[in-house]
């Protein structure tokens, strides 16, 4: 019993100073508010210091030259493997350059049924090169890419289970899908709009859905017939995700706030206030 | 007695143990990691101004974390890629992005918000905010954030939790349905039109953590510079829309990016070429597009005109305020 208590007093005077009874203990430092340290708050001006020659233009291209003019879903597959790692380092710099391997795969027979085995070959957890990959198969356009696309598309997603600090696999599987539905959108096709009208209707996951419709109104010109087309097809409380405007790097300012105060005052309430009564310098609270 | 005195030894060891000598996440091998490195070299000016300004201190990532390292597989390389996204990527000529370079790092600025960034060898989260008596301000930056996920990604995370310290009222709050969360996990969004207030004025309005993600990820994917990797910008443009739909209890009313499986972005209009090009405008380029200016019932709050809700309501929204 004496030891118990030797003991008892033992740990409350470590944990005590520690704070530790009193609250969780950060990792790895000691228990104090510190004071912000004086630091310059300019950045160094920014320097061109890329690292030359790790894209290498030249070898996607000569990947694409070697091929014969019809080649086999074997031979493409084999100037993919060249093509691909390149388009992993490229910057956004480099797009037109990938913009010519998709022209080149485009003439290709063998290139869907290549780049869907490329596809596949991919690790689940390699989500930025499923995109890449899923991307380039919808931007050559082929109609013999629908089967592959659908079936991404269908794919059974896990259940949902998440929290906001942590996107999980589905939220993963989710944006693949939004992105083989990009693919078929933009093949324009009486077959492929119909596949993509099925995903708007009937979809499981309100991303990929909200994603088809998105699609399916950027490849019909944004018209009103589209929109009047899928507000039949969708229930009312799906309505609100048929003409929103898109933010991009092509806009014009003025248009994409004119649409976005029309898609306000139609479907939004009141905008919040975003004037923060807070004091925005932070500080310890 | 025995074991009491290996419990107590045990205490001892468990709590002198010094900072930093507890188990790392483990290195992983990205191809984006490393395509961002060569973006910058492991340049040590901007890794000097980083590590005070973010505020990560070197007795937390030293000690396997990879404090001295130019090894973009270690979690403060990591670190130093998606700082250094945060401080350079934005094209910010205009319109650009929703908020400029200097607005995201302000936001993310530890040394400004009074919290450090700490790194912890633990799953769960990518990564959790921390403040209060008793405890350190900080942000506990997990593995789940280094492993598998870009820099780009991370920088958005950075932002995240950077937005709990500053709008300290605001929580995760309750599901819209159609979410995809099965617990409260859904921000407000504060609602605000594009150039609501200029460049370098973001500090003072509103953001919800998720918000101030999603604006910076489709920042980052729409107006990141050239040299950004290419997929860097594509999983940002993804996850700034999955967020909307699934992380956004009022939806935002806008999507990100156009929907083209392969996008290739036109080049930035070029102010003084005589050609009044899409994007331009008279204020931000009066030599090509004439000095006329915005003007009341434009549909557009002018506010560095002057424009606000009291002198132009049918532009400018209550929370566009007269200064």
């Amino acid at each position: 019993m004496k030891n118990q208590i030797l003991l008892g007093l033992s740990l409350t005077s470590l944990l005590l100073p520690a704070g530790l009874l009193a609250a969780p203990a950060p990792q790895g430092g000691p228990v104090a508010h510190t004071t912000p340290p004086l630091v310059s708050p300019e950045p160094p001006k920014w320097e061109d210091r890329r690292v030359k020659g790790v894209f290498e233009a030249s070898r996607m291209r000569q990947a694409m030259a070697n091929l014969p003019a019809a080649a086999s879903a074997d031979e493409v597959e084999v100037a993919l493997s060249e093509a691909l790692p390149q388009v992993y380092r490229a910057t956004k710099g480099d797009l037109p350059v990938i913009g010519e391997l998709v022209a080149g795969l485009r003439k290709q027979p063998g290139a869907v049924e290549a780049m869907a085995r490329q596809y596949r070959e991919l690790p689940a957890e390699a989500i930025e090169q499923r995109l890449v990959v899923l991307g380039i198969l919808g931007e050559m356009k082929r109609p013999d890419a629908v089967a592959q696309l659908r079936e991404v598309i269908w794919a059974p997603l896990p259940p949902a289970d998440s929290q906001a600090e942590l996107l999980t696999e589905r939220d993963f599987e989710e944006m693949v899908q939004a992105k083989a539905v990009q693919g078929l959108a933009y093949l324009e096709t009486p077959q492929a709009d119909a596949a993509v009208r099925e995903v708007i209707e009937r979809h499981e996951a309100l991303h990929v859905r909200v994603s088809a419709i998105d699609a399916y109104m950027w490849n019909h010109g944004d018209s009103p017939k589209t929109a009047a087309e899928l507000y039949r097809l969708l229930p009312a409380e799906m309505h609100l995700y048929v003409e929103r405007p898109r933010f991009h790097s092509g806009m014009d300012r003025q248009e994409f706030n004119r649409r976005l105060r029309a898609w306000q005052r139609k479907w939004g309430s009141r905008p919040e206030s975003p004037t923060s009564d807070l004091d925005h310098d932070g500080g310890v609270k | 007695m025995r074991a009491a005195m290996n419990a107590l030894a045990l205490v001892l060891a468990l709590v002198l143990l010094p900072a930093g000598a507890g188990a790392v996440c483990p290195n992983t091998v990205e191809t984006d990691e490393q395509a961002m490195w060569n973006v910058h070299g492991c340049w040590p000016a901007f890794r000097d101004w980083f590590r005070p300004y973010f505020n990560l201190q070197h007795d937390h990532w030293d000690g396997g974390w990879g404090w001295e390292t130019c090894d973009p597989t270690q979690a403060f390389p990591k670190m130093w890629n998606s700082a250094y996204l945060i401080t350079y990527s934005l094209e910010d000529w205009s319109p650009g992005p929703w908020h400029s370079d200097i607005d995201y790092q302000r936001w993310g600025a530890g040394s400004q918000h009074g919290f450090r960034f700490e790194p912890e060898d633990g799953g769960g989260p990518y990564a959790q905010a921390f403040w209060g008596t008793f405890r350190t301000d900080r942000v506990e930056m997990r593995c789940p954030s280094f492993n598998y996920r870009t820099a780009g990604q991370r920088a958005g995370t950075m932002l995240h939790e950077s937005g709990h310290h500053i709008h300290k009222d605001l929580s995760h709050m309750a599901n819209r349905p159609g979410s995809n969360c099965s617990e409260p996990c859904s921000d407000d969004w504060y609602f605000h039109y594009f150039n609501a207030y200029p460049y370098g004025s973001l500090a003072g309005h509103k953001h919800s953590p998720v918000q101030i993600q999603i604006e910076y990820l489709c920042d980052l994917a729409e107006f990141g510079e050239s040299w950004v990797p290419y997929m860097i910008g594509v999983i940002a443009q993804s996850e700034s829309n999955d967020r909307m739909n699934n992380r956004i209890r009022n939806p935002p009313g806008w999507t990100c990016g156009q929907p083209r499986p392969v996008y290739v972005p036109p080049p930035p209009p070029v102010c003084g070429n005589g050609v009044c090009e899409s994007g331009e405008t008279s204020w931000s380029c009066p030599n090509d597009c004439g000095s006329g200016g915005g003007f009341c019932g434009d549909g557009f709050c002018d506010v560095w005109q002057g424009e606000c809700s009291s002198n132009c309501s049918s532009d400018c929204f209550s929370g566009e305020l007269c200064q």
